[in-house]
């Protein structure tokens, strides 16, 4: 039977696979039979993963659960807002981008009460500035 | 052989107006965070880590560790005024808090708790000074084969306690094995998975890696459930106004009639934050349940009875303390909390475990002074501010979750001083919520992914030792014994074994 659990065990396996196949051939030194070995733990992390996926196939337990599509596309919408913000931090600092990326969260959370709205967008950001580049002496940009 | 010269130089190096002030800060921040439903004192402990940078490494131990001590009081008011536990340690305390609130008593139920979580705090500290020392000692009499064995024992046992499957569990602790061999490695000093970029010579640092996991997915969940519903704003509280001193005050005879209850509930919490991934909440629920039990009149607990907040409080309180003795002695943390404490000492330089009481004793004694400190400053600042926490339970999620995220996004960017350290959180971020989506623990990711350099070293070491001789591990009977315990954990807490979550795991935010 396809359960949620047994999808992800195949998923799991199947990166398990692609981490024994390519990416540790590829990516890391092997020096076999060698006690400092650089590949030993990446494969055993491959063997471990494929393993315990391949156990999550066959033991999987009726059931499961998965985000809800709308919980989903807003959860995608805060990564976008927040990778776009990583971006342009260089570029035009950080107190503008923290003032957007407030105005993200209050478009995406709706927030309509004027007073918060004006904490979350103005003291929010000020504050977060403040304590990092003034009290801790760190800079942000 | 504790050397009390030591000992006193090192109490003595708490006593900074420095280090009071970050003990103090620490204290109201912890319990600000650990009052406001939804933000869990994981996250603000994660997001603190990085405060801590331009601090002195006893100012930022002190720190952290006053954080932590806080939000397990913060934690209590919102069970008590909203019935919505601020933090997952206090979700015990609900169920004799809150009826006490709604009989009259909110500042007593209040009282009560502070008074009894620092008692079990303090206890539990005492514990630990006297116990990890001597323990530390026997731990530097094991060699690398030894080491491995042990670490082996903690993936099982921590993989199998935290989460709802140990299969999850320990794939979880897989992937912080593998995330944990990106960068050079430790033998050979050949490039992992850098992909051809520079920043991942280093490794995958670990404080993005824990900020995006557990604090920012954490706040993710937080303003997707508000999204998710018109409630922006959390449930009224209960009000304090027009008290009389009988409903608000806890006078010592009322305090010292709970201290059988308050002796079991310490023993339980101590025991259980020993051992490697269990934690504050399931000592909280054992111990009320142990105690209802063993009283006389049974009954009367969840009807708003002291011995109910004692029970849950001293217990939770307890395990702060205690979750240091394997994080001290074996270089194992026993949470996610005292994970979160080794980044800060890796932050520092200083790497956990047995060898600080002969390389670091000044500052391990140093930070056993603060936690002492930390306990009184917890007891003042609740004191007179447990009516001020009453107000912050009832702030917009609105304002507290981009806040939070905010700190988060801050934070990660100072780790690296360059969006590499953002980009690294927002990863951690979607691995993290998807590991909260479909059950997989966070807290096996992240202790695997901070002990695996250790494991790693340890492994090259037993290897050499060994000359890869299978039977040279008959003359190690330790570390037979304890890869058997390491087999019976696995066959114990197996995967066909249905449990519930334990605490640390972090599940979506309490409130929400």
């Amino acid at each position: 039977m396809i359960n949620a659990d047994r999808i992800q065990g195949i998923v799991v396996l199947g990166f398990g696979i692609t981490l024994l196949v390519w990416l540790v051939p590829t990516y890391v030194t092997a020096v076999p039979g060698n006690p400092l070995d650089p590949s030993l733990f990446p494969r055993a992390a491959g063997w471990l993963i494929s393993g315990l996926g391949l156990a999550q196939i066959v033991l999987a337990r009726p059931g499961g659960s998965v985000p809800a599509g709308k919980e989903f596309f807003g959860f995608v919408c805060f990564i976008v807002a927040l990778g776009v913000a990583a971006l342009l931090l260089p570029l035009l600092g950080f107190l503008p981008i923290a003032c957007g990326l407030m105005i993200a969260s209050l478009v995406l959370l709706r927030e309509r009460r004027p007073l918060w709205a004006a904490t979350t967008l103005i003291a929010v950001p000020f504050f977060v500035w403040f304590l990092f580049t003034v009290v801790l002496s760190r800079s942000l940009s | 052989m504790l050397d009390l010269s030591l000992m006193l130089a090192a109490f003595a190096d708490v006593f900074t107006p420095t280090n009071i002030m970050f003990i103090l800060g620490g204290v109201i921040l912890g319990q600000i965070v650990g009052a406001i439903p939804g933000l869990s004192i994981i996250m603000a402990l994660a997001i603190a880590v990085p405060l801590t940078y331009g601090m002195d490494t006893l100012a930022a131990i002190a720190f952290l560790i006053s954080v932590n001590k806080g939000g397990t009081v913060g934690g209590a008011v919102p069970a008590i005024l909203l019935n919505v536990p601020g933090s997952a340690e206090s979700a015990a305390t609900t169920m004799d808090g809150h009826p006490m609130a709604k009989n009259g008593k909110p500042l007593k139920a209040m009282k009560y708790a502070l008074y009894h979580s620092v008692t079990g705090d303090l206890a539990s500290d005492i514990v630990l000074i006297l116990l990890a020392a001597p323990l530390a000692v026997v731990a530097l009499n094991m060699g690398p084969v030894e080491i491995t064995a042990l670490m082996i024992l903690a993936f099982t046992v921590i993989s199998g306690l935290v989460g709802d499957s140990m299969i999850k569990g320990l794939i979880s602790a897989a992937f912080g094995i593998l995330v944990a061999t990106v960068g050079l490695d430790p033998g050979m000093a050949t490039p992992r998975f850098t992909f051809g970029v520079l920043e991942l010579y280093d490794g995958v640092p670990l404080t993005a890696v824990s900020i995006g996991a557990l604090a920012m997915s954490g706040v993710l969940v937080g303003l997707l459930s508000m999204r998710g519903s018109d409630q922006k704003t959390q449930s009224s509280a209960i009000s304090m106004k027009g008290r009389t001193r009988e409903q608000s005050v806890v006078t010592f005879a009322e305090y010292w009639a709970n201290r059988f209850v308050a002796v079991r509930a310490f023993f339980i919490g101590t025991v259980i934050g020993a051992i490697p991934g269990l934690g504050s909440t399931t000592a909280g629920f054992l111990s009320y349940s142990v105690n209802k039990q063993a009283a006389k009149d049974p009954e009367a607990f969840g009807t708003g009875d002291p011995r109910g907040i004692a029970a849950s409080e001293t217990a939770n309180s307890a395990v702060v303390g205690a979750n240091l003795i394997p994080l001290l002695t074996l270089g194992i943390p026993g949470n996610i909390a005292a994970a979160l404490l080794v980044s800060a000492f890796i932050i520092h330089g200083i790497q956990p475990g047995p060898l600080l009481f002969e390389q670091q004793a000044q500052l391990v004694y140093g930070m056993f002074g603060a936690m002492l400190v930390a306990n009184f400053c917890n007891l003042g600042v609740g004191q007179i501010g447990m009516r001020f926490w009453a107000m912050v339970v009832s702030a917009p999620g609105t304002v507290i979750y981009p806040a939070a995220m905010l700190l988060c996004f801050a934070g990660s960017f100072v780790i690296t001083g360059a969006s590499f350290g953002v980009y690294v959180m927002i990863v951690s971020a979607i691995f993290g919520y998807m590991m909260r989506a479909f059950g997989y623990s966070i807290v096996a990711f992240i202790v695997a992914f901070l002990l695996t350099p250790q494991l790693e070293g340890a492994v090259v070491r037993a290897r050499l030792i060994t000359n890869d001789d299978p039977a040279a591990l008959l003359s190690h009977p330790i570390a037979l014994a304890l890869i058997a315990m390491s087999i019976g954990s696995i066959i114990y807490l197996g995967p066909r074994k249905k449990k519930k979550p334990l605490d640390g795991d972090l599940q979506a935010p309490t409130g929400q």
